[in-house]
């Protein structure tokens, strides 16, 4: 099993420090692909973004010209997590 | 728990289903209008029921205080609106929400016991339910209204337009109300805040048997003419078909499907099937909407009325899609938004109703049956097409717009419920 990243007990990859050599070790597989493949062009076409949960960030984009689908998408019961574990014990 | 009734999920798929059933499968049906105590024996003298949860006189708002002095008038309980208001502060008058005796009213919302009530049974569950007529637009009590021109309509309603319309109800045999609301919808009614369609229809149906039945040219001209000046006649009679349809879903066991939403100008409350007759309420939000000249959100009164009913058996913002002409009314974007409305609140029903569909959706049905643990899970709070009354009592309507029930409703219904399944 792969150490995580993250330091070890906390629960918010967010908040937590970062352990590199683990992050490196993590994310090797996926490093090495990204070397072998072909340069992609995506600074060189016009940028395509798909926004998730905060619309201000796709009406910017908008403004300015860009290609955006805005998805709209929340914390589930808005993140308020006694709600969020009654609702998984109802769909049990 | 699981070992003798199955698991909280399958325990509340079946009883939302079933739920679903009993409204889809309902047949309201517009048999009668009687005076109120007839219906309603538990109305006896200084009892008045209202809209939305219940509430204190002190804790009511100006229109609702407004339409409670007028009423006392025109029952005959004071001898003028201060002294109502003083028989009020001391306790005279009973005060309770129209819910609790199988009625539902407009804005304010009130009935007492010699006004004259719509009756719509549900003939394939055997139930009935109330509400009073529609008095028209602009200043009427149902907006806080209450001077003479308020109560000289509400008397010619109790003894002249309510026993004409029973009489030619009777004698028509009843309106069934499911197919003329269908067409209504295809029509550009959503039966909240549009009604032309099914006002007109309806009024095409009675006419012949008004004239029938009627006691004289002048009287029948009269009513015709009343009926056919209010593009919102038709309101009230929604409200107690979605009354009468959503009254046999409920009290079923692990049943998380929501059985009324409704605001007294104060608190918003709810009611879950799984949870009884029990109410889970929050502060009322502020409509949003388009002010009538010379009014302007200043003068608005927070959210009332148990006519959110129509939205709780999939009608009015529910079936926004049908009405694009009512978006522009509320002010709640541009007539091409309005099926947005629709399909955002599919998402938090258990399914739609194939006999109330919206040409606009490709015939889709009106979404039906809102699930209390979908609205606590995506945090898309129902959304209500309303009339906004001016804060002052005694003024009226002020203009139109869209509210959105407060999500606090449901999360706490939410703990309550699965309290009720043995989950905490």
């Amino acid at each position: 099993m792969k150490r995580s990243p993250f330091a070890s007990g906390s629960q918010n990859p967010i908040a937590c420090s970062i352990d590199r050599e683990a992050w490196v070790e993590h994310n090797k597989s996926s490093m090495e692909t990204t070397h072998h493949t072909e340069p992609n062009n995506l600074l060189a076409a016009p940028p395509r973004v798909v926004n998730v949960g905060l619309e201000l960030f796709a009406v910017n984009l908008v403004s300015q010209g860009a290609e955006v689908v805005h998805v709209q998408w929340r914390p589930p019961a808005g993140g308020i997590s006694h709600l969020i574990g009654l609702l998984e014990k109802l769909r049990s | 728990m699981q070992g003798s009734r199955g698991s909280p999920l399958k325990l509340t798929e079946e009883a939302n289903q079933e739920a679903l059933r009993r409204i889809l499968t309902g047949e309201p049906i517009l048999i009668d209008v009687v005076p109120a105590a007839q219906v309603i024996p538990d109305l006896a003298d200084h009892v008045i029921l209202h809209a939305g949860p219940p509430i204190s006189w002190e804790e009511m708002c100006g229109p609702m205080r407004g339409a409670v002095t007028g009423i006392a008038v025109f029952e005959g309980w004071a001898k003028d609106l201060d002294d109502a208001a003083n028989k009020a502060i001391v306790g005279s008058f009973a005060f309770h929400p129209n819910h609790h005796f199988g009625a539902v009213g407009p804005m304010t919302g009130l009935t007492t016991r010699s006004q004259p009530l719509i009756v719509v049974e549900n003939s394939a569950f055997g139930n009935r339910a109330y509400c009073t007529i529609n008095e028209g637009l602009g200043k009427v009590m149902r907006f806080g209204g209450n001077d003479a021109e308020v109560l000289n309509r509400l008397r010619w309603i109790r003894e002249v337009l309510g026993p004409a319309l029973g009489r030619a109800l009777r004698e028509l045999g009843g309106v069934p109300l499911k197919p003329l609301i269908a067409r209504g919808l295809t029509m550009g009614d959503e039966m909240h805040q549009r009604n032309v369609a099914c006002s007109s229809l309806f009024l095409r149906q009675l006419a012949p048997a008004l004239a029938r039945t009627s006691k004289s040219k002048d009287e029948l001209v009269a009513c015709l003419e009343f009926i056919g000046r209010n593009d919102q006649f038709f309101l009230n009679i929604a409200m107690a078909t979605g009354k009468a349809l959503t009254d046999p879903a409920r009290d079923l066991e692990g049943c998380s499907v929501v059985t009324a939403m409704s605001r007294n100008g104060t608190d918003f409350g709810i009611r879950v099937s799984g949870t009884g007759d029990r109410w889970f309420t929050a502060p009322v939000e502020m409509p949003v909407g388009i002010y009538f000249p010379g009014f302007s959100e200043r003068d608005a009164n927070p959210d009332m009325g148990d006519s959110a009913i129509v939205e709780t058996i999939g009608l009015g913002a529910f079936a926004m899609a049908a009405a694009p002409a009512v978006i522009a009314y509320v002010g709640a974007g541009r007539a091409a938004e309005a099926a947005a409305f629709t399909r955002s609140m599919a998402e938090i029903v258990v399914g739609s109703n194939p006999a109330w569909v919206i040409p606009a959706l490709d015939f889709a049905g009106v979404p039906t049956g809102i699930d209390l643990r979908l609205v606590v899970e995506t945090g898309l709070a129902p959304t209500i097409n309303t009339g906004i009354a001016h804060r002052e009592p005694g003024i009226g309507q002020v203009g139109a717009g869209i509210v959105k029930a407060p999500l606090a409703c449901f999360e706490q219904a939410l703990v309550a419920f699965a309290e009720t399944m043995d989950i905490e």
